[in-house]
Parts: structure tokens; sequence; C-alpha cells
């Protein structure tokens, strides 16, 4: 199945083209994420959680970077799947200049196959569009991560898998690998928009995430 | 009249024919039934498959070592495994389809979305689907072949390449003159296509197994809720190297299985597998997907260039027409059906020439297997849709056309052109009962009323029928494989007096719901003289009881004429036995004993009679009072194998009498059509049955209501339906909506009681109505589209509909006439 669409993003071609072809920022930006590992410039593994037609399902994709031409095509595919699914697609993204901004043109072939199949024949162009979206957007804002998940790892280094049934694993460091960096602290485990509407309670995203605040009742 | 026969006393009212309360409801409806997932086993472990996300792949690895290192795995199995400790699954089929070599896992090869490549034993059900996720399975991905049709082109892809086609099995039906009688026929119809869809049973209760292969005394213990043990075990045996005396099945209450749970034996097999390698009991409940995927779908069929020779006056002398069956990815219980549905060879009909060119394909899609009405429905639906466009095309009345082609009532016993004898019946009657039950005359009459208004709801009145062929003669597996030693059929039970005088029966059957216990006990009550609350009748099956043949289990519509039957037989050789002892202990002749209320007397002296508990004592316990020639005759533990009087059926000319007792059900239904939408309502339905004598009205009047219910559900929304690659889109009930309740009508039904001359009561085995639905809504629906569309398909759901309204065609119809 083909999708295609167009995003204009609030930033100058050659800043949209550096967020964009960095695999790093890809995968942190894909949604509910729960890790991504980056192997090499070219490659990351992800696990993540995209909504499909009943809730979400955990999926684990291998990306790979096959065509770059800087500064305004890159296409990447996407291998992986979840239990007893099939998942493959290949995104084409074109950049173009738009007023003072960038218009991105985006066409996905994608190949869903299994149990995933059958629950996404009726949304997966919009699903598709979405999700495709929501990367972009998160690209935009640079925030690395359009739904990570608290406690993400969104990191470079050698392949960590995330086991399912378990909490995903600290990434580990490949020799030769630049070394993870932390989380800036302004970027916080929170999605920008939750970690918003969380503040408007009264709350912070440092306050949501300390387990002791939820036992101090009401007024937090 | 023998000594025993007269020895009870016909009651004023026997216990068969009552409405008697069913004695499975007590502990059913509150919540205490034992299901195969209510089964533990001490040390058990739980089984999660990984299956295939492609419809035809080549396995390039398999790689379960993640999964192995994890905590709480005990062990895993690859399709490589298997055939390291198994032998392929034998085949029913003769070659080509009977070189396909069946693991219990794939091999090399999957061959539809959802087969099993490799299986997981763990320590909760939650961790052995966490490790499946971890063994890595590489696939290098083939063109899927999803149709049929278009698999038996030579072209295709193959999907066994030890078979070398895609042609599973393939034969010709050819009785009496075809080409004669369209030669003398005043009318030719002809009709492209019919496609008759798939669709499944979705049983309340999934598969399901907890086995144990006990390496101490080499013997496996499964535990399951499959329908058909021993079938099981003759697949079992060979491929786990082992002997049917090493099996031991047991079920006690089924929630449903419509024929799909014979197929069980694969996953059993990797569970004794998986059992044998971590030493400790494997236990399996099959998710919904996975039952959706990978259980067992119906067959689909499409019917290519149907002829029908009409004479002027409505004779419908015959049909031809060519079939092709899809078996799905693995011979499953397949090709039985490629003969099966010759045992109604002409439906309810007198056709007298018949020609069906029969081929049934390998595709990339579930296997198919036994579902309510096996592979008779597809033959009949094509039938009844042939009958109604040769009225519609000739103008003919529909109801006089179907009374004038019927087999007549004093036509009976009646005998097909291939040699099938329906015993009884009476079809006019039935049609008559099912018209008045929904009073088509009024039906009519607003039908009219709609039509002078310009509605654009239209209404539709159809009408349908099906038989329900009981009790196979299995024989006829001969007609697709002459070299497998099968014939005839059977069923055993076992009936004992213990040691206090209590009454006890075993069954070589395994109920899904179909009252086994209350019905059994009704029939041996009547034989021993006794309330049934007396009598115990084992819930469920249980190899150890000894009371199975070769084809025990519960299918095809057998329970009432084999079960009954050795139930009744088992309960008169019991009876003879406590007769005898009673003769001796009362000092009285064996013809003066009756039997009542639990006692044995003499006849002309009531003063003289023994109770049960003292013909027990006398047996178990104070032997030694008994003359040596009797103590060494009786055992109070009687088994008895009822015998159906078949012969082995001619496998040259695929003639001979295929199965015994032949149910009829005739339906008739109103429904409405929104124009605007397609959408369709059911007005009103009803269902008349003729099972023969009823051995339990109640009973049966819930076979019919689950038939009907059946049957709508795939008319109108239920389907199963594959994409270009053979990826399934309805793997839940998001997708398939089953029916349900609020999507059935109010039902009305009636019966015919024409009793059988073939079986022990005069019951016909029934509850495989499940086809009329689909024929009768199919009638309903071409009456209200008009002759400006053709029905062609069994699935009609809205949009189908819609686009009937539309002008768009699937099929077309051409007359020739003199």
């Amino acid at each position: 199945m083909r999708v295609t669409g167009t995003e204009v993003l609030a930033l100058t071609p050659d800043e949209a083209w550096k967020r964009i072809s960095d695999v790093e920022t890809l995968g942190a930006a894909l949604p509910s994420v729960q890790a991504v590992n980056v192997e090499t410039a070219d490659r990351f593994t992800a696990a993540f959680r995209p909504t499909t037609g009943l809730g979400s399902t955990p999926v684990r994709m291998t990306f790979t970077v096959t065509d770059r031409q800087a500064p305004g095509r890159l296409q990447v595919e996407g291998r992986g799947g979840a239990t007893d699914s099939a998942v493959h697609v290949r995104c084409d993204l074109a950049l173009a200049a738009n007023g003072s901004g960038t218009e991105v043109s985006w066409a996905v072939d994608a190949q869903v196959l299994g149990v995933l199949r059958s629950l996404t024949q009726r949304v997966l162009p919009a699903l598709v569009t979405d999700q495709v979206t929501d990367v972009l957007r998160a690209v935009r804002d640079g925030n690395g991560g359009a739904g990570a998940e608290p406690g993400a790892d969104v990191g470079t280094g050698g392949i960590v898998p995330v086991e399912p049934g378990s909490a995903p694993p600290a990434a580990a460091p490949a020799a030769g690998a630049p070394q993870a960096e932390p989380p800036a602290a302004d970027d916080g485990p929170l999605d920008p928009e939750h970690a918003e509407r969380i503040a408007g309670a009264g709350a912070n995203a440092d306050e949501i995430a300390d387990p002791e605040r939820f036992k101090k009742g009401p007024g937090w | 009249m023998s000594a025993a026969e007269a020895a009870v006393q016909a009651p004023a009212q026997t216990w068969s024919g009552q409405s008697v309360q069913r004695v499975e409801d007590g502990r059913l409806l509150q919540g205490e039934g034992q299901f195969v997932d209510d089964v533990s086993m001490h040390r058990q472990g739980y089984v999660h498959f990984v299956r295939s996300p492609y419809a035809h792949a080549r396995i390039v690895s398999v790689d379960v070592s993640r999964a192995e290192a994890m905590e709480g795995v005990y062990a895993t199995l690859t399709g490589d495994e298997c055939v390291e400790q198994c032998d392929p699954f034998f085949q029913i089929a003769p070659e080509p389809g009977g070189k396909l070599q069946e693991y219990p896992l794939a091999v090399g090869k999957v061959r539809y979305q959802g087969d099993a490549v490799a299986a997981v034993l763990a320590e909760t059900r939650e961790l052995a689907r966490d490790a499946a996720e971890r063994i890595e399975v590489e696939y290098e991905p083939l063109p899927a072949v999803v149709d049929a049709v278009a698999a038996a082109d030579p072209r295709s892809a193959v999907l066994h390449d030890e078979v070398g086609t895609n042609q599973a099995w393939h034969g010709e039906f050819d009785f009496g003159d075809i080409d004669w009688a369209i030669e003398q026929a005043d009318h030719v119809v002809r009709i492209d296509k019919l496609h008759f869809h798939r669709f499944s049973s979705t049983p309340l209760e999934c598969f399901g197994a907890v086995v144990n292969w006990d390496r101490g005394t080499d013997s496996i213990e499964i535990r399951s809720n499959n329908q058909m043990p021993m079938f099981g075990s003759m697949m079992l045996s060979p491929t786990l190297r082992v002997g049917v005396n090493q099996l031991t099945w047991h079920s006690q209450d089924i929630g449903g299985a419509f024929g799909i749970k014979i197929v069980s034996y694969p996953q059993i097999g990797v569970l004794a597998l998986l059992s044998r390698k971590a030493r400790r009991p494997a236990k399996w409940t099959e998710t919904r997907s996975e039952h959706m995927i990978a259980s067992g779908h119906g067959n689909e069929r499409t019917f290519l260039d149907i002829e029908v020779p009409v004479m002027a006056d409505g004779t419908i002398l015959g049909f031809r027409c060519r079939a092709y069956d899809d078996a799905g990815a693995y011979l499953h219980y397949e090709p039985l059906g490629a003969v099966i549905w010759s045992q109604v060879l002409t439906s309810v009909y007198r056709f007298k020439h018949v020609h069906v060119d029969y081929t049934q394909s390998f595709t990339n899609k579930c296997p198919t297997c036994p579902n309510r009405g096996y592979s008779r429905l597809q033959h009949m639906w094509m039938l009844e849709r042939v009958v109604d466009t040769v009225a519609q095309q000739l103008g003919f009345d529909r109801v006089e056309l179907r009374k004038q082609n019927f087999v007549q009532p004093d036509e009976y016993p009646y005998e097909t052109p291939n040699g099938c004898v329906y015993d009884s019946g009476d079809l006019p009657l039935g049609l008559d009962k099912a018209l008045a039950a929904i009073d088509v005359e009024g039906w009519k009459r607003k039908q009219a009323e709609r039509r002078a208004e310009g509605s654009t709801k239209r209404i539709g009145i159809g009408m349908g029928s099906t038989l329900d062929s009981g009790t196979n003669n299995f024989g006829q597996a001969r007609i697709v494989n002459p070299e497998l030693p099968f014939s005839g059929n059977g069923e055993a039970a076992v009936a004992k007096l213990d040691l206090y005088g209590e009454v006890s029966l075993m069954l070589g059957t395994t109920p899904q719901g179909q009252s086994h216990e209350t019905t059994a006990g009704q029939v041996v009550a009547d034989v021993l003289g006794m309330d049934p609350s007396g009598i115990r009748v084992y819930a469920g099956f249980n190899k150890e009881h000894g009371a199975y043949v070769g084809f025990s289990g519960t299918y095809a519509s057998q329970f009432a004429v084999t079960g009954i039957g050795a139930a009744i037989g088992a309960a008169e050789k019991l009876r003879d036995e406590i007769i005898r002892i009673a003769a001796f202990a009362l000092q009285a002749d064996e013809d003066e004993i009756e039997l009542r209320d639990g006692m044995a007397s003499v006849r002309s002296d009531a003063e003289r009679a023994i109770p049960l508990i003292g013909i027990a004592n006398l047996v178990y316990s104070n032997i030694a009072v008994l003359p040596p020639e009797l103590a060494d005759s009786v055992s109070l533990n009687c088994r008895h194998v009822y015998r159906p009087p078949f012969e082995v059926p001619d496998h040259e000319t695929k003639t001979g009498q295929l199965t015994l007792t032949y149910a009829s059900q005739i339906h008739a239904a109103v429904v409405e059509i929104d124009e605007e939408t397609g959408q369709i309502e059911v007005l009103d339905y009803a269902a008349v049955d003729d099972c023969g004598t009823r051995i339990n009205p109640q009973v049966v009047e819930g076979q019919v209501h689950g038939a009907v219910g059946h049957g709508l559900g795939a008319a109108l929304h239920e389907a199963l339906h594959y994409d270009e690659d053979g990826q399934l889109l309805q793997s839940t009930f998001w997708d398939y909506h089953p029916i349900q309740a609020l999507d059935v009508p109010r039902l009305k039904t009636d019966h015919v009681e024409s009793p059988s001359p073939f079986s022990t009561t005069g019951a016909k085995g029934m509850g495989e109505g499940g086809g009329a639905p689909l024929a009768t809504i199919c009638s309903a629906i071409q009456d209200a589209l008009g002759p400006d569309a053709l029905v062609t398909d069994t699935h009609n759901p809205a949009e189908r509909v819609f686009r009937l309204l539309q002008g768009e065609a699937d099929g077309t119809v051409e007359v020739t006439s003199r």
C-alpha cells in the first residue's frame, strides 16, 4: 500500500535536512518509542508502539537509510514486526524550500503481514499518515520523541534489544561508537504536549516521574 | 418376543421421546463444567507457537537460542527437530496429494499465514509468549496462491515440492447420462459460476490440550477437546512412533466443535514432543486469533459451467458442473470432503443424470476441515441456487417446481443415482409447514403492496433445503483412495452395574453440547425399566473406559444412531445378565423376570423380587453362591459395539450406501432489503426439521436453533477473506462478526417425523442443518432483486447486495430452449 503526503516544517531547508537525515533524531521521533539503538550513521533499530486498529502494538524494526542525496532526498527502509506479524516500509522523503520553511513530500510503501494486516486493514493509510506526520513534527520540534515513553532509551550504541516483557535495558555502547549522551534535563522524559498539560494542573514532569508524589494525595 | 424383551414391560410412556431436562445443565450453568483450560497437571509448562506472518515463504533459519536463554523457558521445538523425532502424518489422499509430507511444525517452508514454525514451553503463558518473540525466523517470501481454480493452473507456484502440483485430488462423478439428458431437454439453463465462501464455526472454546509424555511408563496422557480422539490416535501414533496403547485421551466438557476440533492433532503432537523434551506436562490454550488464522476453516468451493437440463413440464433431469474445492495448505481430514458431498449427490431432488468434475486444490490458506454440514452444504447450496434459477429463468413457481422434483413420500427408501439410500421423509409436507409458519401468502400480499407503492424497501421470500446425512460409511474413503483399509462405521458403549447396584454408562463419544448424558440416559432407562436419574452416564470421553472403536467421536450427525445404538446394545446385554442372575436368585424362569423401578421381580409373584444391589452382590462379592456356569458367563460390565449395516462401496463406479440416515431441513424466510444501502433485515424465519423419531424434542429444538444461527451468520456476516498476499483479513472477532443472539430473528420451528427404518430407535442423526439458511437467504435475496440480478455467492452482506442492486454481476445465466 502506498500512502503519500506533505508537511511544511518551520525550519530552513538546511536545518530540516540536518535533522531528518540524522538517524538518531529519526529514531527518537518514532511514536511511543521505547528504545532506539543506532548501529551506524545509516542504520538503527527501534522498539516502539504505534497505534494500530485495536490499541497499540509493540513493534521492533530495523531502519536503514538506503538513499541519501543531500540536501533534498532521503529514502529509509524498515523491516521488522511484532508477534506473528511482519512490517516492511519504505519511505521516500523529498525536501524543498517553501517560503521561510521547508516542504517535505513523503511517500510510504507499507506492507503489513500477519495478524496486524487484519487489524490495520481499514486504517492503514490513516495510521501511516499520522505516524509520518508525528515523526516530522517531532523532528521539527527537535525534541527527539513524538511519543517517546517515559524511560525510553533513546541513544546510540550497539544493538540493545528490548526484550518482550521487560523494561528497555540501558544502551550498551559499541566499541568505537560515541558514548550515548544522557537526555538533556529540559527535554524531560515526557511528551512536551503532555508535560504542558500536566504543568497546567500544577505539576511538572519531574514531580510526575517521582512515584512518591502519588502517595501524597490530592493537591500535588 | 425373546425372554429378555418380554422381561421389560413396555411402560405406558417411554423416557425416549420426552423432553427430559438436560442433566448437563446443572454443572454448566453453575460454572462447574470442566473444559480443557480448567485442566492442569503438576509441574506443567505453557506452550506458545511461533506462527508465520507470510502465506508462502521458504524458512531460511530458525534461531531459538535467545528464547532458550530466558530463565523459566523449559524447551523449544522447531520443524527440524520434528523431522528427527517424527514421521510425517499419514495421508488419506492417494498420489499426488498423498505424497504430501506434513509434520507437527512447518519444515522447509511455511504455506499459510499462521503456519507454526516453532513452539516454546515455559513456566507461564506470558513467559512462553515473550520467549516466542525472541525466536528469530528468517523467511524468503514466495508467491502466494489464494484461489483454488488458479491453483490448479500448472503455472501457479507449487506449495508442496514433494507433491509437484497443487492438485490434491481429482475425480469425476458420472451417473446416468448427462449428455443424453442435455440433448433431450426442452431447456438447458447454464450458470457460469457459483461460489461458496469460506467461513468457520468459531466455537466458544478454542482448541486446547494438556499433554504429558511420562518418561517412566512411556505413555502419553492427552487431556484435550479433540472431538475424534481415535482418529487423532491414528494420526499421532505413527507420527510420534508410539503405539496407540501408549496414548490415553480424556475430555469432559467441550465448548462446541462443529467438526473443526477433529484436526487439533498436529498441535497435540507438538505438545507431546515438548513434554518429552522438557520432562514435564505441556499445556496450550489457543487464542482467538490463533483459532481464526490457524485452526481450520470450512471448505470454500467454486462451481463452474453448470448446465441443467429441464423438461417443459418442469422436470429437472440432472446437472453437470466443474467443482474446485479449496483445501488450504495441508490435508487435514481431507480429501474425504471430496467424496462426502456425494452422500447428497442430488440433495432432496430426484435428478437422474449427474456429472461432476471435482478438483481439490492446495492454496496458501489455513487448512480446511469438517465444519457443520461438511462438504455437503456447499453442494446442496449450489443445487438450491440451480432450482431457484431454473424457476426464475423459465417462469416456474418456485414452490411447485421444488415439490415436483422432490423425492416423493411414497418413494422411500429412495436410491440415488450413486447408490445412496434415502431412508424416509416427507419433503412436500416439510415445505408446506415452513411456508405456513411464515404465512407466505400474507408476505406475498405485503410484497405486492410495496411494489405498487414504489417502496425502496423490497421484500423477498426465500426457501431452501438440506439433507443431513448422518452416520458415515467410511468405506467411501476408498472412493478417494482405493488403498485405504476403511469401511463401515461403529460406536461402542459400556453399561455396568456397580457394587451397590448403581447403573453406569460409558460412551465412546465426545459431546460438545449435544446432550449425550441426557439422551443416552433416557434410552438406557427404557431398556432397564428404571428412571434416568438412576443412571450415571459418564461425562465426556475417556479412552481408558474401553468404550471406543476406530471412528469413535462426535461428528457427522451420528450420535442418535451410533451412540444411542451402542448405548441400547450395551444396556440390553446388561439387562440380559441381570435377568439371568435374577432368575437364579428368584428360582424362576428367565422369561418370568421383569425389571422395574430398580428391581428384578417375578412377573406373576410380586413377593419374589431382588434389588439391583442384590444382583451386584451376587456377582462382585458373593460369587461362590452362583453356579459356576453362570458365574463364568456374567460380568455386569457389558460392552457393545453398534455396527450400521454397511457394505463396502464400489470405488470404481463411486457408488454405494455412503451414509445411513437422512434427516431433512426445510427453511423459509422473509427479508427486507433497503435499496439505498443494500442492508438486509430478516423479517421472518421458519425451520422445519425431520430427524425421524425424536429422542428428546427439546434437544432437537436446540440443535435446530444453533444450526439456523450458524447458517444465518455465514449468509450475512461471517466470511474469511484472504488478500492477494494470502493474508487473512478476519483474524479477530472485530472483523469476523460471529453471529450473536441479536442477529438472529425469532425463529419459528416445526417438525415432520419420519422414523428411519435403518436405525435402532427410528431416529436420524441431526444438527448439521446449518446449510439451509445459506440457500434460504440467497433465495429470498434473489426474490427481492428479481431477474435483473443473479445471486451467485453464499455470502451476501449489505455491500454485495448493494452492488447487485447497482447491476454488478458476479456471474451470468443463459437459457437455451428447443
